[in-house]
């Protein structure tokens, strides 16, 4: 079968948000645009008042300037308004922050069916997985550089999750912050020296090609017209988001979503490799 | 203190001889204690400055749009193809295309002659540059360097002395019916600390045998600032002591302005009776005494662990290049960013506040209206300040910091954009109703206004601490901070420069080419910054030396090609600016009047250029507030504050104050402007 990338890939997401793929992607463009209506709509009007009245008053000896040191329920009007605006905007996201963030939220994820390790260094990911026990600093661990790979975790043609896939990585460096940024799942968490911080995701995706192709990305497989999906090795780019150094730019990590059988199949020729390998010292 | 100013200090003074005896050159235009003379210094250092922060941003754009390695586009794969080749020769032909492009005029100079690549592949090598040989392309140090110092002196270099040091120097005095500031010689000494600040900053651009300098960011954060290696090394120490010093010549800044507002006001000059400049000039010193002496704090400690084997923020176990580093452990990494950002979230209003102030002032001139709401402005203004202390972690939501304190921080965050909201709604207020002459300082003003909107509602965004995992560290934090200092802070001081040019020089700017240069500067500067945001949207992260390399980069080359060059058109529409500035200094059409602009406050009352001690004789008597325009009760549009308005306009003195009539030294207004 041809491979062959759609069209309106990458051009497509060009003047937007890219697509979105892990659970609380969604709720954090609901926010953005949230967000973006309310900004909007200021933005524009002040614009227009300040334009109006540039023309309006522009300097005519015919007429005085009006003689005013301002109007008190203006002031109150125009404080209260925005803050009740900012401050419901602000409650609002305060859930949402805690799902992605706070290990004693009731959303944050009980459970993690996969946990890796990631050691960041000058310029390159370290990714440990625990192999076949399930136990990271164990001897079946091993180790890949620059790939992260993943159980997806399915969701049926109305978008809702038929089990859970839940990754923790455990974030750490070993020379200077780096920051791991995974735009299409909205994650991002600095791998900071002398402190193994926590990020979990999952990687949604449709257990048969949706009709409005909102899964439309990475290396899938496209019919000839490059129109119907028709399997997905997804893989999407990992960037590193903070300032480490010369190779900054270049800390390119790929994440592969793959079905749970797949991945189980690949983690355990690995896992018993570096388990032999352990063995033969 | 209370709201009058000891008289007879000014008495003693003024007997002292001021304005009366010669000082020689040295004394008067170099090493000098006059507040207008250091003022002045600062602007012409800060325009110098500018220009060199300027070509450093060009160079990173330039970076940014053209980095090495560009493939051979889509045309000429076909064009090659149409001439029949395929196959190896195909290969062979693409090889030899070069689409690189080195940075204009000087990458050659600096990075050594650019060659083709048949030459390059053949084994050639150029003649070698400035700092060594790239072929010509700016290499991955050197686009660090250039954005790290192009903030840092843009900020520490241009925008801070330029608001606090040329326009608080000169205005305050002058606005406060002040002969100078409090400490002048502390105020000399302030700006020659500056001055070192300056060529260390600079030097460290050279002091590096390997070409490198600071290039850790202007947040520097360690370890990779802190531990010593060939990236950060003789540069990034002098960066850090450069830091120091210029901090330490804040801090003698800012307890002179001080001293200055609360002990030297003009009699009958209250602190509500101040103009907004004085009022956001004061603030801003509160700001900057507090907060500079824990930058510099932030910066010893990165000393001492850089060379005296401290670790401050070094964790155990750091292994750089394959070898633990010695001195680590027993710090902490995060230890840096709250005290960086402790500092450096207050500095960012530190160079908005005055810039708010200055152009409070010449929309309230240039539309002949009283300000509207006074009070809530100086409120919000200090709601800003005051706020601003407590926001500092927004810039930490994925640093690994408790997630609790996100939330925290991200309410004070949202909390701080109501007071920037309430001061647009007040200029909005301040303009309805108006008689609004479109001078470049207003122009300038206006441009302020409308975009700063912009830069704080980003600001919104990224306050939004969910929102903020997808943005922070990409393109559009740096949309939102032009969009505040460029948009913001650059024009209020343009709006600042036209406005108060023909006080400080006696002579006037040319208005056409004033405008000239606001449209030019307006049009590109969104040209440059506006698509940022949306690049952002798209992640693209700040500080990459090159999108080649990510497929997700690739559809943004010709938004970033567009964005480099709105920059070099935004780059040569400021020389409009230096040829009016510097044209006019020396041919400019010669100042008639001393209020040209009819405008309230005390620096109009005295003679232009203003002499030493400012006033002739004493002080002026303050009977009102500043923004008295277009009083009913006064025949004239505008009340100066030196004059009781009964005696000047013979209105109904039912606005008069109580106060006596005295005779000031004052000019008397000229007859109404023909605008
Ligand atoms: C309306 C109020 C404002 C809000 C709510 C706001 C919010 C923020 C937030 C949340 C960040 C951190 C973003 C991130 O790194 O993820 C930020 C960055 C920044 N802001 Fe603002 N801001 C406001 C106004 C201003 C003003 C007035 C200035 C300067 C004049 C300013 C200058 C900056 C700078 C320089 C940075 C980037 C620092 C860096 O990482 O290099 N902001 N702002
Ligand atoms: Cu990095
Ligand atoms: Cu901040």
């Amino acid at each position: 079968m041809q491979q062959v990338r759609p069209p309106e890939f990458g051009e497509a997401w060009k003047w937007w948000l890219p697509p979105h793929y892990s659970s609380f992607g969604d709720e954090v463009d609901t926010l953005f645009h949230w967000i973006f209506w309310i900004t909007m709509v200021t933005f524009v009007g002040v614009e227009l008042v300040m334009l109006y009245f540039c023309f309006k008053y522009k300097r005519n000896p015919a007429r005085k300037a009006t003689y005013t040191h301002g109007s008190h329920s203006l002031e109150v009007a125009w404080t209260i308004i925005p803050a009740v605006i900012l401050v419901a905007l602000g409650v609002a996201s305060t859930k949402t922050w805690a799902t992605i963030k706070n290990p004693t939220d009731s959303d944050y994820p009980q459970e993690f069916q996969t946990t890796v390790k990631i050691v960041a260094q000058q310029f390159a990911w370290n990714v440990t997985y625990a192999g076949d026990d399930k136990t990271l600093g164990t001897d079946d661990d091993f180790t890949e550089t620059n790939i992260l790979n993943v159980p997806f975790e399915p969701i049926d043609a109305e978008g809702n999750a038929t089990t859970e896939e839940n990754v923790r990585v455990m974030l750490t460096s070993q020379d200077v912050i780096h920051s791991l940024f995974i735009p299409v799942l909205r994650v991002k968490q600095d791998a900071v020296p002398g402190y193994l911080g926590n990020v979990w995701f999952d990687v949604q995706r449709m257990t048969s090609p949706g009709p409005d192709k909102k899964h439309l990305t990475g290396d899938s497989r496209y019919s000839e017209d490059g129109r119907t999906l028709i399997d997905w090795e997804e893989s999407y780019e990992i960037a590193c988001a903070e300032l480490c150094g010369l190779g900054h730019s270049q800390m390119r990590m790929q994440l592969k979503a793959v079905p749970r059988a797949d991945w189980e199949a690949w983690s355990h020729t690995k896992s018993a490799a570096a388990k032999a390998r352990a063995a033969a010292k | 203190m209370s709201t009058t100013a000891p008289a007879p200090a000014h008495a003693d003074h003024a007997a002292a001889g001021h304005g009366h005896h010669e000082l020689p050159f040295l004394r008067k235009w170099v090493f000098s204690t006059d507040h207008k003379v250091i003022g002045l210094q600062y602007l012409f250092c800060c325009l110098f400055t500018l220009m060199v922060g300027g070509l450093l941003a060009l160079m990173v754009r330039w970076q940014i749009a053209y980095p090495a390695g560009a493939k051979p586009t889509e045309e000429q794969v076909q064009e090659l193809r149409s001439r029949g080749l395929t196959g190896a020769e195909l290969d062979a032909e693409l090889a030899k295309i070069d689409n690189d492009r080195p940075f204009p005029i000087l990458g050659e100079l600096l990075w050594g002659e650019h060659l083709e690549p048949e030459l390059v592949n053949a084994g050639e090598v150029g003649e070698a540059g400035v700092f060594g040989n790239s072929n010509g392309m700016m290499p991955a140090e050197w686009y660090n360097v250039a954005f790290t110092m192009h903030a840092s002196v843009m900020i520490f270099l241009v925008i801070i002395p330029m608001l606090t040091g040329a326009f608080g120097n000169w205005v305050i005095p002058l606005q406060l019916g002040a002969k100078d500031m409090a400490f002048p010689f502390l105020n000399g000494l302030s700006f020659w600390t500056w001055i070192c600040a300056v060529l260390i900053l600079f030097a460290s651009f050279f002091v590096d045998p390997a070409g490198i300098g600071a290039g850790a960011g202007w947040t520097s954060y360690p370890p990779l600032s802190d531990v010593v290696t060939p990236t950060a090394g003789p540069g990034q120490t002098l960066w850090c002591i450069g830091v120091i010093i210029g901090g330490t010549s804040s801090i003698m800044g800012s307890m002179n302005y001080i001293t200055t507002i609360v002990n030297l006001r003009a009699p009958g000059l209250s602190l509500f009776r101040m103009p907004l400049t004085t009022w956001a000039a004061f603030i801003t010193s509160i700001l900057q005494l507090f907060a500079t002496p824990v930058l510099s704090s932030a910066m010893a400690m990165l000393l001492f662990d850089r060379h005296m084997g401290t670790s401050f923020f070094l964790p155990e176990g750091l292994i750089f290049t394959g070898e633990t580093v010695p001195n680590a452990g027993g710090g902490q990494v995060i230890l840096w960013q709250h005290i960086f950002w402790f500092y450096s979230h207050p500095a960012v209003y530190i160079m908005i506040l005055p810039a708010m102030g200055i152009v409070s002032d010449v929309i309230a001139v240039w539309s002949r209206k009283p300000i509207f709401g006074y009070r809530p402005m100086v409120y919000s203004m200090s709601a800003i300040a005051g706020l601003g202390f407590v926001v500092w972690g927004h810039h930490m939501f994925q640093s690994g910091m408790n997630p609790v304190l996100g939330t925290t921080f991200m309410i004070s965050t949202i909390m701080i954009a109501l007071p920037s909201a309430v001061k647009v709604f007040n200029w909005l207020g301040t303009l309805w109703g108006g008689q609004i002459t479109f001078s470049p300082a207003m122009l300038f003003a206006l441009g302020f206004v409308s975009m700063f909107v912009i830069g704080g509602l980003s600001g919104i965004y990224m306050a939004n601490a969910p929102f903020d995992i997808f943005i922070h560290d990409t393109y559009f934090i740096v949309a939102h901070i032009h969009y505040v200092l460029f948009t913001g802070s650059v024009m209020g001081i343009f709006s600042g420069i036209y406005h108060w040019f023909p006080k400080m020089f006696a002579r006037h700017m040319n208005d056409a080419w004033g405008k000239v240069h606001f449209w030019l500067t307006f049009i590109f500067m969104n040209g440059v910054f506006f698509p940022m945001h949306i690049i952002g949207l798209g992640g693209y992260p700040r500080r990459y030396a090159s999108f080649r390399g990510y497929d997700f980069l690739a559809p943004y080359e010709g938004m970033n090609v567009f964005m480099t060059w709105c920059a070099i058109l935004l780059g040569l529409s400021q020389f409009i600016f230096l040829a009016n500035f510097f044209g006019s200094l020396l041919f400019g059409k010669k100042a008639t009047s001393d209020n040209p602009w009819h405008a309230n406050s005390l620096e109009w009352s005295t003679q232009t250029p203003p002499p030493h001690g400012n006033w002739i004789g004493p002080v002026p008597t303050v009977y009102h507030g500043p923004y008295e325009y277009s009083n009913p009760n006064c025949k004239e549009d505008y009340a100066p504050q030196w004059m009781p308005m009964q005696t000047i306009y013979g209105g109904s003195t039912a606005a008069a104050p109580a106060a006596p009539i005295v005779a000031t030294g004052g000019t008397p207004p000229p007859p109404h402007p023909a605008h």
